[in-house]
């Protein structure tokens, strides 16, 4: 059995789970954080160390903050942000949360392939030069196609979000 | 299999994939004139930017029809292709794209509501319709799959301070990510498996016995819930109605026929070259062993077999108790996918065939059809009642003529391209040997010919009890929509020559490498 796989993989449903089935938004918000940190470290365990930073940086760091903020806005901290504080499992979920993130870290700098098995895996697999290289070779067509589907997704949301178009 | 010893030609590209090139400039060249021409009124402007779609989708199909016949290779880069049978079902895409341009100018005059946005996003879709068609990796399939669907989200909210248009396209983009969701776990899984995401390159993994394994199956499946959201097939159906109805009766037309035929067409992409034996009809060595995706048929005809059969009875069922003559279409249109499901399932020459035919008239006549309807309507809303259809008739002789032309052709009677289209699905389906099946949706085409003829009974048979007052109907819409009645009929009574194309179109399916 492959325990760290196990502990990431569970956490992730059960945050997921957690996610769409609070009525807090912003525990919400939290609980898909964690799950954004648990793929982050599932991808560690997949020798993939540059999505893991990907997933961390833009995911966790820049979408979730994100949200975060709007809620903050929307949401006005007084009694109500009072009664999170003092929720008793959202605190065993925060500590969990952040025994994990340390897990995952002293993980990190460990080594993770190490810490699991030796794969026989191709020369400078997960390596971002050779993931630059897939990207642009092999995956080039797709990469530019892309751009499309965010350019149209722009034009939409404009179109929607703006009262007088 | 990776040997992908690609190197990117321009020539090449242009040969290939010209079409969808051609439709991303165009999309391209719009934003920038919506900007260059902000001196104009919104009115003036978006008829202008129509006629450049107008003009941009003919010649794509210029260039899609014309470089067909002088292509060598098919395929760029192991990503696009341009085989006869992509080269059909773009021409049908881009020739219902047509009709709903030129329609639209006519609605978005009618209903106040000329942006420029509208023609940039419906001519996105149709570049995201066309290269998902053109696709021969699942990947770029399901990118491509987004763009067709985001851009027709959008267009289903088109009209932002309609309550039902908000609320339809709310289901469509919830229930629309959902199935693309499904698509996504599936090329995922397919992936992993298989280490490619190329259609050849995996029938040629999963034949070497991968495909014994359950987690093939489970793919499979997964893709196929995926596409069958968008076909809109029983049980995935339950955001047609609602989206069909609250959407632009255009959009409406446009949802119901280009996004339909390019998700058929992906989906008989999918499983006859990924999943089926058709490679090893090439008679290349390389594709020898393709020959044992045979056995997979097992599983996937019985499934094919009951969401047929639920297709055509459910959407036919549900129709009859409609009184909007939108949302009628909208079951009606749910109905048709059950038929075309017969081709597929069929799986042989003669399915696939009418497969394609179908897709072609079914697109002329259902555009029609929601194009007379915004018309009687004047306004989006205002006369959709069956009771609304009472007596018009007499009223509007032209108008009341066409509907009954596209609602005849729907329900599959002689004279039309309709009919003919039924005949060869159902025919193939009785040649393979699914006798019950064919019995049992020519009994639910009875139970629709019930409410396409309820219809014409309403407009020719029925006192008017509401004064009901058409939108202006300008020449070019009218146009449009006589040149499709008059191909319907032409397809009833001179079938051979598309039905040529399309069989020619079908066997080029076996040359995708």
């Amino acid at each position: 059995m492959d325990l760290y796989f196990w502990i990431f993989a569970v956490m992730a449903v059960a945050a997921g789970l957690f996610t769409i089935s609070s009525w807090e938004p912003l525990s919400s918000a939290l609980g898909l954080l964690t799950v954004f940190i648990a793929l982050s470290a599932l991808y560690l365990h997949l020798h993939a160390p540059l999505v893991a930073i990907f997933q961390v940086t833009i995911y966790a760091g820049a979408i979730l903050v994100l949200i975060v903020f709007v809620l903050m806005l929307l949401v006005s901290p007084g009694e109500r942000m009072r009664a999170i504080q003092e929720n008793a499992s959202y605190r065993v979920m925060g500590g969990i949360l952040g025994l994990s993130m340390l897990g995952l870290l002293a993980a990190g700098t460990k080594g993770v392939s190490d810490l699991i098995c030796a794969r026989s895996l191709p020369q400078g697999f997960g390596h971002p030069s050779g993931f630059g290289d897939m990207m642009f070779r092999e995956y080039l067509l797709h990469f530019e196609v892309v751009s499309v589907l965010l350019l149209v997704a722009l034009i939409g949301a404009i179109y929607l979000a703006k009262k007088n178009i | 299999m990776s040997d992908y010893g690609y190197t990117f030609s321009m020539d090449q590209l242009w040969q290939i994939a010209g079409g969808q090139i051609i439709l991303l400039i165009a999309g391209l060249l719009l934003i920038g004139l919506d900007l260059a021409w902000m001196g104009l009124d919104s009115e003036r402007r978006t008829s202008r930017l129509g006629w450049v779609t107008v003009t941009a989708l003919f010649a794509a199909l210029g260039h899609v029809v014309y470089r067909e016949w002088q292509l060598h290779e098919v395929v760029f880069m192991g990503v696009f292709s341009m085989e006869k049978f992509t080269a059909f079902l773009t021409a049908t895409v881009l020739m219902a794209g047509i009709i709903a341009s030129v329609l639209s100018l006519n609605y978005l005059h009618n209903n106040g509501r000329a942006r420029g946005e509208y023609y940039i996003l419906l001519i996105f879709a149709l570049y995201g319709t066309v290269a998902m068609l053109q696709s021969v990796d699942l990947l770029m399939m399901f990118i491509c799959l987004e763009i067709m669907s985001i851009g027709v989200y959008v267009l289903a909210a088109y009209l932002k301070d309609d309550c039902r248009s908000q609320e339809g396209a709310f289901k469509y983009f919830l229930l629309g990510s959902f199935g693309s969701a499904f698509f996504l776990f599936g090329l995922a899984l397919l992936y992993g498996l298989t280490g490619t995401v190329n259609l050849t390159d995996m029938a040629v993994e999963l034949s070497r016995g991968l495909f014994t394994r359950p987690e093939v199956l489970v793919s499979l499946a997964l893709l196929m819930a995926g596409l069958f959201f968008k076909m809109a097939m029983v049980p995935f159906h339950m955001w047609t109605p609602d989206v069909y109805e609250g959407s632009p009766a255009v959009v409406t037309g446009f949802m119901a026929t280009v996004v339909k035929a390019g998700a058929f067409g992906v989906f008989v992409k999918v499983l006859t070259v990924a999943f089926g034996p058709i490679l090893y009809e090439s008679g290349q060595p390389a594709f020898a062993s393709t020959f044992h995706l045979a056995a997979l048929a097992a599983y996937w005809k019985p499934v094919i077999w009951w969401i047929s059969l639920l297709t055509m009875f459910i959407g036919n069922l549900v129709a009859v108790s409609q009184t909007n003559v939108k949302r009628m279409l909208a079951y009606s249109s749910i109905a048709h996918a059950g038929y075309m499901a017969l081709g597929i399932l069929a799986g042989n020459d003669e399915g696939r065939m009418g497969v394609l035919f179908y897709l072609f008239t079914y697109s002329l006549m259902n555009l029609g059809a929601f194009g007379v309807l915004f018309l009687i309507d004047g306004k989006e809303r205002g006369a959709q009642t069956l009771e609304d259809y009472q007596g018009l008739g007499y009223r509007f002789p032209g108008l009341s003529f066409l509907m009954s032309l596209f609602l005849v052709a729907m329900a599959g009677l002689p004279p039309t391209g309709g009919f003919i289209a039924k005949f060869y699905v159902f025919s193939a389906a009785i040649k393979e040997g699914y006798l019950l099946l064919a019995a049992l949706g020519i009994l639910t085409s009875a139970i629709g010919a019930y409410y396409y003829l309820r219809v014409i009974y309403m407009l020719y048979m029925k006192d008017p009890v509401r004064e009901v007052e058409p939108g202006p109907a300008a020449f070019p819409a009218l146009a449009v929509l006589i040149a499709a009645a008059i191909a319907i009929i032409y397809l009833g009574v001179l079938p051979e020559d598309l039905a040529v194309l399309a069989d020619t179109a079908q066997r080029s399916l076996a040359l995708v490498f």
